[in-house]
């Protein structure tokens, strides 16, 4: 048997809200997902009932999953190249915050952003990239420009990126932690697993979890491994009100709802009561 | 089911169209996610003059999307009908060698070099405005073939003369930045707005007035640019949206309309449109 950190083949079920107590206040935490595709937003969710506070995140295309975890106050800065709801309008709760000067943003490029965690899922400090160049953004990341040694070619030196944790959400797993994802690969979905392999530690949600003997059924679909994931939690629907492609798309009318909820403070609370807090509330 | 024509859809449409005219045979095309305008755009140039062109959209290389509005209620359809995928890693790859040759752009702010700022107003620590962010364009401007940059409302807010933040690089030092630099990309190519096409002069690689909309004048687009245009030397009259273009585009590509969600004031419409849509359509 393999032994490691989380390398014995043990069993790693953990409820929603045992899972959210993984995630220590101050930890950077990646959101696995884009847009509205594979958000954890269950875990998002329980993250906002157990009261988390100054997380920094990580979100290649942070829309909800962001927007929440600002607005309720979890969080004391972002890193993402996007924060917003693409055709229903920008990120209510998140640019309130900003604009208050109660979170910092640092903004990155999909190009800086991508290729620090790749650096990091390399185990290199840095990845040379032609991306990016002239972007104030990178002023802002302190990153670095330098001469190729061999050619004298100018790159971009993307600092590796190393999360604390990644949290995403997957389409199965056994409860040691062998996670699959959908038979026709969804929007980016391998940017999740390189993601997940840039972090010290994985967390998935799962729609379904399965026996080891299913998951040995179609071994094509295994994405990441028992020996790299800390925890498993089952969420089904865990990406609601965003999608999961192929079993559901994104409830479009209750992101709507989100958005405008969202516009103000009061009515946030609100929605926070209603469709996040309702645990808590119901004991 | 007809839906009533207003300001803004004939607006919307005419840069659809105009967007349209500029993608070829043989380019590849990135669409970006939630550009409505600019995916209406590339499915009309494919069911008109350009259908040899090939495109990347959610993943997928090429899907069959019968209309507009299906790649966002029935997105499973779109996949059951495609070339095939391509994953992050092999996009990103592909972006960086130079592979993709166009995307359409839509910037908060443009200066006469076409830098862009996507990103925010004032201070990184407490900004006036924040907004979404500047996704993959500073990387597409200097990795892509070109990039069309399209503006809905054409005014001193959006065409200014110092921008706030340049979230990616235009043509800097009239040209010279990106020869010295080495850049692969040939960076932004066209201005596509509800007034005019612009385009960048040869030598200083500033923004230059090509074609003046119809019932537009040259000194109403000036009067919207909060810098001074250079006129091309062969100014004239853009030619209108043809009757084949609109048709195709209204009654094929888009008929419920979803390139409207890109005017905020038709944002709610539309997705009560779309709410009708999705439960009628199963």
């Amino acid at each position: 048997m393999v032994t490691g950190k989380h390398g014995t083949a043990r069993e790693k079920l953990l409820s929603l809200e045992a899972g959210a107590q993984l995630i220590p206040d101050g930890a950077s935490l990646l959101l696995g997902g884009t847009t509205f595709n594979r958000k954890p937003m269950e875990f998002v969710r329980a993250l906002v009932r157990a009261g988390v506070k100054d997380l920094r995140l990580y979100s290649f295309l942070g829309s909800m999953d962001v927007d929440l975890l600002v607005g309720a106050d979890c969080a004391a800065a972002t890193y993402c190249s996007y924060v917003g709801f693409e055709l229903l309008g920008m990120a209510p709760g998140f640019r309130r915050r900003a604009e208050a000067g109660k979170i910092r943003v640092w903004e990155h490029s999909e190009g800086t952003f991508i290729n620090g965690l790749r650096a990091s899922a390399m185990g290199v400090p840095f990845l040379p990239a032609h991306a990016s160049f002239g972007s104030e953004l990178l002023e802002d990341l302190q990153l670095k420009m330098m001469d190729c040694p061999y050619t004298g070619q100018k790159v971009l030196a993307c600092k590796a990126i190393h999360p604390d944790v990644a949290v995403l959400h997957a389409l199965r797993a056994d409860p040691y932690g062998n996670t699959q994802g959908p038979g026709i690969p969804d929007f980016l979905v391998d940017s999740d697993y390189m993601a997940a392999r840039a972090a010290q530690r994985v967390i998935v949600t799962v729609e379904e979890v399965v026996s080891p003997e299913e998951i040995r059924r179609c071994p094509e679909r295994t994405v990441l491994f028992h020996y790299e994931v800390e925890a498993v939690v089952h969420a089904p629907r865990g990406a609601y009100p965003c999608g999961y492609m192929p079993l559901y798309a994104p409830d479009w009318a209750h992101l709507q709802m989100y958005v405008r909820s969202a516009g103000s403070e009061m009515s946030f609370q609100d929605y926070l009561k209603k469709h996040v807090l309702h645990d808590r509330v119901a004991g | 089911m007809k839906i009533p024509m207003t300001l803004e859809s004939s607006v919307g449409d005419l840069i659809v169209v105009l967007m349209a005219r500029e993608i070829v045979n043989g380019d590849f095309v990135i669409l970006g996610v939630g550009t409505p305008m600019a995916a209406a755009a590339l499915l009309l140039a494919r069911a008109t003059h350009a259908p040899l062109c090939d495109f990347f959209f959610n993943g997928a290389i090429n899907p069959e999307i019968e209309d507009v509005s299906v790649s966002l209620l029935r997105p499973e359809e779109v996949y059951a009908r495609t070339d095939g995928f391509l994953s992050h890693r092999d996009i990103i790859n592909q972006q960086q060698r130079g592979r993709v040759s166009l995307e359409f752009i839509r910037p908060v702010q443009v200066d006469a070099a076409g830098s862009i700022n996507l990103s925010r107003i004032g201070d990184a620590r407490k900004p006036k405005v924040r907004f979404p962010g500047s996704v993959a364009v500073p990387d597409s401007s200097v990795q892509f073939g070109r990039t069309i940059l399209y503006v809905p409302q054409h005014d001193r807010r959006v065409f200014v003369g110092r921008l706030d933040f340049r979230s990616a690089a235009g043509h800097l030092e009239e040209g010279a930045w990106r020869k010295q630099m080495g850049i692969i990309g040939g960076g932004p190519s066209k201005v596509i707005t509800n007034l005019a096409v612009l385009g960048f002069d040869n030598e200083q690689r500033q923004l230059m007035l090509e074609t003046v909309h119809w019932g537009v004048s040259v000194e109403q687009v000036e009067e919207s640019t909060g810098f001074k245009l250079l006129h091309s030397p062969h100014l004239r009259q853009t030619l209108p949206p043809q009757p084949d273009e609109l048709q195709v585009l209204s009654e094929e590509i888009d008929r419920h309309r979803i390139r409207d969600m890109e005017f905020k004031s038709m944002r709610s419409t539309v997705m009560d449109r779309l709410a009708q849509l999705s439960t009628t359509s199963h």
